[in-house]
């Protein structure tokens, strides 16, 4: 099983100048916690629950765009002495929100350390076209409960005729 | 006859030769004579909007050019409009022009129509400024609305081309940091604004070209959103050049996406 984290790909692009390898200061505002925790997503080894995670965490925006992440392994968040706890997510795709976890009592050391590892990872990206076609297979199988959903997402959706 | 310049804003005539509403616009019996948009940002409908008077109005390309007499040729103007037959408010509180009225008009310089075009861009400037001060002290998330995402649509609804200019001076002088130049690259390419496409699309293209990575990237998601297959060889030229691998995959995607 992996961890993911959404990010905002463009922030991490490029090591800060003369400091190669380590993740540039900008990347920390991927990674901000709340009560020292940081809300990251469960996939399982075979990959079979990453849409349906990437659809819930797009549903929970709110506005229909491309998706960005990064993933790492659970063994990773072990070496780095963080321990990850379940929390039940709060997305409108109530079936993937047992995928939701936290990794808990984070330092702001332990924050940094993990931002250079992820850095040296590779980062993955979402197109906005591929993201409406898993957001349209969620809400075709009545996975979605849409009373949830933001107004403006609501809106997004009808104008993308995804919702009636 | 001439052309007084007074002030410029964009406009679009439909069919029926209405259009937004003006500006200095007053009711039947009080304020100022009403006046009509004639200005490099018009758009003519499908019905062309054939203004008769001493001069020539060309519509080409969605600019208005107006010959004068004498061959002084001026990029756009402002039209006072006095109350003619055929013209009207009709209860409304915005002109109606119909093809073949005939307008009464002064005119300017083109050192003045300059002049007034350079204030624009300054207003549009200093509006950007505010938008990007106030954008400044939020963290943008993809998918998450934002003062730029709320403010853009209005920004160029406002001032059309002139706005984009505007822009870019900010981005020439480096007055707008990197987060904010990425994040209003990506709303210029979402945003529905077909009378700054062309502009949007310059921009765009430019961050493809800028020195961080983070301005290139923001600029071909842009692009993505934009889905104008005229960047597609600009598109094609930046990934020869792109040397982060993350955005040499993500051009080859786009490079895909516009050439169907």
């Amino acid at each position: 099983m992996a961890l993911l984290r959404t990010i905002k790909r463009g922030r991490w692009l490029e090591a800060p100048a003369g400091k190669p390898g380590r993740a540039p200061g900008d990347a920390l505002l991927d990674l901000q916690t709340r009560d020292n925790k940081l809300s990251v997503w469960v996939i399982e080894d075979d990959g079979s629950n990453l849409d349906e995670v990437v659809g819930s965490i797009a549903l929970s925006r709110e506005a229909l765009s491309h998706l960005d992440y990064v993933t790492f392994e659970l063994d990773m968040v072990a070496k780095l002495g963080l321990d990850v706890r379940e929390s039940e997510g709060a997305t409108p795709v109530l079936a993937a929100n047992r995928w939701h976890r936290e990794v808990v009592e984070l330092s702001a050391e332990d924050v940094a350390e993990l931002a250079d590892d992820l850095f040296r990872r590779e980062r993955a990206r979402v197109r906005e076209a591929e993201v409406k076609s898993i957001v349209a297979q969620l809400l075709g199988g009545a996975q979605v409960d849409v009373a949830q959903l933001d107004p403006n997402m609501f809106a997004a959706l009808q104008k993308s005729n995804l919702l009636p | 006859m001439s052309v007084q310049v007074l002030e410029q804003e964009s406009a679009t005539v439909d069919e029926q030769g209405v259009g937004p509403p003006a500006l200095g616009t007053a009711g039947p019996g009080g304020g100022r004579a009403p006046w009509i948009l004639c200005s490099r940002h018009l758009h003519v409908g499908t019905a062309a909007l054939n203004v008769v008077w001493a001069e020539q109005v060309v519509p080409i390309e969605g600019k208005c050019r107006l010959v004068l007499a004498g061959g002084d040729l001026l990029k756009y103007v402002l039209v006072s409009v006095g109350s003619r037959t055929g013209f009207g408010w009709q209860g409304e509180s915005r002109p109606v022009v119909r093809p073949g009225l005939t307008l009464g008009c002064k005119a300017s310089t083109s050192a003045d129509i300059e002049r007034d075009r350079e204030l624009g861009v300054d207003q549009a400037e200093k509006a950007y400024l505010h938008l990007a001060s106030i954008a400044r002290d939020e963290v943008f998330e993809d998918g998450v609305l934002n003062s730029l995402s709320n403010g853009i649509p209005g920004f160029l609804l406002r001032f059309g081309p002139d706005g984009i200019e505007a822009i870019e001076r900010l981005w020439d002088c480096k007055r707008l940091d990197g987060e904010v130049l990425a994040e209003t690259l990506l709303w210029l390419g979402r945003v529905d604004s077909p009378a700054t496409l062309g502009g949007r699309l310059g921009l765009l293209l430019k961050g493809l070209r800028d020195r961080s990575p983070r301005v290139r990237d923001a600029g071909a998601l842009g692009l993505a959103s934009l889905g104008d297959g005229r960047a597609a060889e600009y598109v094609r030229q930046a990934r020869e050049q792109e040397s982060i691998p993350e955005l040499r995959a993500f051009l080859d995607e786009l490079l895909q996406e516009l050439g169907s």
